[in-house]
């Protein structure tokens, strides 16, 4: 399944915290590739250094905090870690865009959402002024806002947490960018909203052919809408397959954690809702085997004393795992 | 917790300097053989030497006995005036949190005294009452008063709604109970920190009226006042600004580092309203 | 917007009856008979008769305040006990130097202050930033009459690159008006910049760290317009809040400030009034500054509706 032409490749890319002398390793190393027009879901409990590792691909981070990043964020071939400040901001918001949890905090309550939209427009490409305003409307249209022209002089506080998020989107898409990296997009909507907007996203991939990094907690919805998926555990990712099989078929014990602790609605109703037992260990621990041991039910003294590489398990699929535990054979 | 060792830091500093100002006013004059309201026309204007710590003035009296007596001046105007509107203050700010219709008044009144700008409000009333040590205390207690008692309710508004002090009211305290018994105490870190600040300012507005001539007159010495004197020599007798002026400046910075360090160190412990995030 | 405005505007009229209140009542502080300690002991029994009865000293307070107020809202201010002429009149010729004063020791202060916080919020915890918080620590002990008395020392008497005391009419040319005004300003200015300083470091601080501002790098922005545009904009209620209510600590150090550089402003007609204990005057001026106070903040107030469009709607 190697395709040489991946838009997004990260080569063991490592983001470090510092804070009064002390270094903490959020990402440890993550290898992955979006290919165009793909949607790769990543997937993670809480403090598994998704958020982080998102905000770092435009390099977000560095201002509000001391980090320091290792390893290569290849977009186009282009290292975006080696970029200048220039070089930089042409590819955000133009080559790459992305969205934000809360859309009510993410806007700037103090423009309106034509202003907002308009000021991408006028950072990267040459239309005129008038050619901005219908450029405006016409996005509003694509985010299906039944009065562009209206919500266009509205400020944010004005709209539903849904059409904020709506707005958001059309921001990110103003210059048509081939990668848009949505950071738990959905989840402060509600679930009506949520699927409207998942609906619009799945959409504007296909229409648009722009490829989505959709960071989650959800495997449901990974499930309905990403061709693939990477689960991230602990700053490293542990498995990636094809986003359905993720759920149906997981093969990381972490991953298979995660699918059984989600309540099914069809079926006979459990007991009880499983859970992976233990706390996620702090980031700062120095782990001699797998991350995942500790919490892991199949985990053997092999675990706990070497860290697992990562094999490949049929079309599409790895795992970082000493074990194939359906099949119940060391992969070694 | 972490923070702890490092807030202090402020809070030592500030109460060295005060303890050194105290230590000044109270043992100043005993160090020094001279009178602070004896002239001496021939020492007019003498540089500070050995004689004349910090030199003499315009008639030439000795600079460092003056001060010391002003410092005893703007210390006690300083502490009566914390002490005083604190205690106001608290009164004020209690009762207009704890009942509605009293709130309304009182507040409006704060209002109005704050509207007026502090120094030209306490000229006014220098003005008319006349100088004197009382009159100054009484004047920038009402100066600083408002302020203290608008601090004092909103903190206390806070309070009001904490779990505690609705079980009191269920079990039948009685309203003066519960404003002094349960509430006050936990105001009291707010308040100390204000006052600390209405102590340095109460010193610098003092200084200030006594420097316009509204406040300590002459012979009464004041630093306000000797920095008055300064300005007609200005280019001769650099010492009778700077000594005065120092003080002034140390007196302010001990008692904001002070108030500052304390904030920091007694925040954790305060009821805070949670600014609004989104 | 429109109730918001009318709102304001209430407020601000009732503030300003309690004022009136306040600074009418002053005179009852004057222990003893008032007519006898304004005239002095050896005033004659006919000149004190003649001025209980000019006060209005003799009708009910109530009366004696309507009087007063009605006087005050149709530009009587009364007369000058001293300068036996009116105190309006007198204030509106003391008004220009003060004026120019403070408007040019706010300019020099929002020049000093707004660059210094908008940096130092910046380059948060760098040696940059702790200078400045540090030039703040002093400019907030530093008393300005005291910095005002330093500057004179150094610019004035030692350098002689300013005059050291006095004024020159804006009418004689506005260099010379400058010139004379230039210390006074900035020691005014230095000092009213602690404060404004700090509040633009605060408030930037906490609007650097919104997502708001993320989503405007992520926009590809440069940093000049992501501080400038949509970190400004939204820190800028607390600091425009700050440079209203600082107009009374400009006010306070302005009334010093002239006595020290002999500027015939405000300021040096009230220090004259308090050695006559010309009341009037004081009054008078003491209302005058508090209008201008209150009606500034309430522009501001304004002016928050202007810049923040969820004010607008808050307060309905």
């Amino acid at each position: 399944m190697e395709q040489p032409t991946a838009l997004l490749e990260l080569k063991d890319f490592k983001v470090h915290f510092h804070a009064s002398h002390e270094k903490t390793t959020v990402v440890k190393g993550v290898n992955l590739k979006i290919q165009p027009g793909e949607i790769l879901g990543l997937v993670g409990e809480s403090g598994c250094g998704k958020s982080v590792m998102s905000q770092s691909l435009m390099r977000l981070l560095e201002y509000s905090a001391d980090v320091s990043y290792e390893g290569n964020i290849l977009f186009d071939g282009q290292d975006i870690l080696r970029m200048n400040p220039q070089e930089l901001r042409k590819v955000r918001g133009n080559e790459i865009a992305m969205i934000f949890q809360d859309p009510m905090v993410s806007l700037n309550p103090v423009f309106t959402i034509g202003n907002q939209i308009e000021e991408v427009l006028k950072e990267h490409t040459r239309l005129s002024k008038k050619e901005r305003k219908s450029r405006v409307l016409e996005l509003l249209g694509l985010m299906e806002i039944s009065e562009p022209a209206r919500v266009s002089k509205q400020y944010p506080h004005e709209l539903s947490g849904g059409m904020q998020q709506r707005a958001m989107i059309a921001i990110a898409l103003a210059c048509e960018p081939k990668l848009l990296i949505a950071d738990e997009p959905t989840t402060a909507l509600d679930v009506t909203t949520q699927a409207q907007i998942m609906k619009l996203l799945q959409k504007l991939n296909l229409e648009l052919g722009m490829a989505i990094l959709f960071i989650t907690h959800d495997l449901g919805l990974v499930y309905e809408s990403c061709h693939r998926a990477e689960v991230m555990y602990l700053g490293q990712t542990v498995e990636s397959a094809p986003g359905r099989d993720l759920f149906e078929l997981p093969k990381h014990p972490y991953t298979k954690g995660l699918a059984a602790s989600i309540p099914s609605l069809t079926g006979a109703r459990k007991e009880k809702l499983p859970v992976i037992p233990g706390i996620v260990p702090s980031l700062k621990e120095n782990l001699g085997g797998c991350a995942f041991a500790k919490r892991c039910p199949y985990a053997t003294e092999k675990c706990f004393q070497q860290i697992p590489p990562v094999f490949s398990i049929g079309e599409g699929r790895a795992i970082k795992c000493h074990y194939d535990i359906d099949q119940g054979v060391s992969l070694l | 917790m972490k923070n702890q060792n490092k807030s202090l830091i402020p809070i030592w500093i500030g109460s060295s300097i005060l303890a050194i100002l105290i230590l000044f006013a109270a043992f100043g004059p005993m160090l020094s053989p001279f009178d602070p309201f004896e002239m001496n026309m021939a020492e007019r204007f003498s540089p500070p030497g050995l004689a004349n710590l910090m030199g003499t003035d315009e008639f030439g009296r000795d600079v460092f006995i003056r001060l010391a007596y002003g410092a005893r001046n703007s210390l006690l105007i300083g502490f009566l005036v914390a002490f005083l509107s604190s205690l106001l203050g608290i009164v004020i700010g209690l009762y207009a949190s704890y009942y509605k219709f009293l709130d309304h008044l009182l507040m409006r009144i704060c209002d109005g005294l704050s509207a007026i700008p502090g120094i030209l409000l306490a000229i006014a009333l220098m003005a008319a009452m006349g100088p004197s040590v009382t009159n100054i205390v009484i004047a920038l207690t009402v100066v600083s008063t408002p302020n203290i008692a608008r601090i004092v309710r909103s903190g206390a508004l806070v309070i009001k709604k904490q779990p505690y002090i609705e079980a009191v009211h269920t079990l039948g305290g009685s309203h003066s109970r519960i404003i002094w018994l349960n509430m006050s105490p936990a105001i009291l870190p707010a308040l100390l920190v204000q006052a600390s600040f209405a102590f340095a300012s109460a010193i610098l507005s003092e200084a200030s009226l006594s420097f316009l001539g509204a406040g300590i007159s002459e012979p009464q010495p004041s630093w306000g006042s000797i920095l008055q004197s300064s300005t007609h020599v200005i280019g001769r007798a650099w010492w009778l600004a700077l000594f005065p002026g120092l003080l002034l400046v140390l007196s302010v910075l001990g008692l904001n580092l002070l108030g500052d360090g304390a904030r920091d160190l007694m925040d954790v412990k305060l009821p805070t309203t949670k600014k609004g995030g989104r | 917007m429109v109730k918001y405005i009318f709102k304001r505007l209430g407020s601000m009229v009732v503030i300003l009856l309690i004022v009136s209140l306040f600074i009418f009542s002053i005179v009852y502080l004057i222990p003893g008979d008032a007519a006898t300690a304004v005239l002095g002991m050896e005033a004659s029994a006919e000149d004190i008769a003649n001025f209980t009865a000019r006060m209005g000293l003799d009708q009910p307070l109530w009366v004696q305040y309507g009087r007063w107020l009605g006087g005050i809202l149709t530009g009587d201010f009364g007369d000058s006990i001293f300068m036996r002429r009116p105190v309006l009149e007198a204030i509106g010729e003391h008004l220009p130097p003060t004026v120019s004063l403070a408007i040019f020791a706010q300019l020099i202060a929002l020049f000093l202050s707004l660059p210094a916080g908008i940096v130092a919020a910046y380059k948060k915890n760098t040696a940059l930033d702790k200078g400045v918080l540090f030039f703040t620590l002093l400019g907030t002990v530093f008393p300005s009459f005291l910095l005002a008395l330093f500057l004179m020392l150094f610019f004035s008497v030692q350098l002689m690159w300013f005059p050291v005391a006095g004024y020159s009419r804006l009418e004689n040319g506005l260099w010379e008006h400058l010139r004379f005004l230039f210390l006074p300003a900035l020691s005014l200015g230095i000092a009213q910049s602690a404060l404004i300083t700090r509040m633009t470091r605060a408030s930037l601080l906490e609007v650097l760290h919104t997502s708001y501002i993320k989503t405007a790098r992520a926009k590809g922005l440069r940093e000049g317009k992501v501080v400038m545009k949509h970190a400004l904009k939204n820190a800028g209620l607390p600091i425009i809040t700050t440079i209203g209510q600082s107009f009374s600590v400009l006010i306070t150090g302005a009334v010093v400030i002239e006595s020290l550089f002999a500027i015939p402003g405000i300021g040096r007609l009230i220090l004259n009034s308090i050695s006559r204990r010309d009341l009037p005057i004081i009054q008078g001026i003491v209302l005058v500054v508090t209008v201008f106070y209150v009606v500034i903040n309430i522009i501001i107030d304004l002016l928050y509706g202007a810049i923040d469009p969820r004010v607008r709607l808050d307060k309905e």
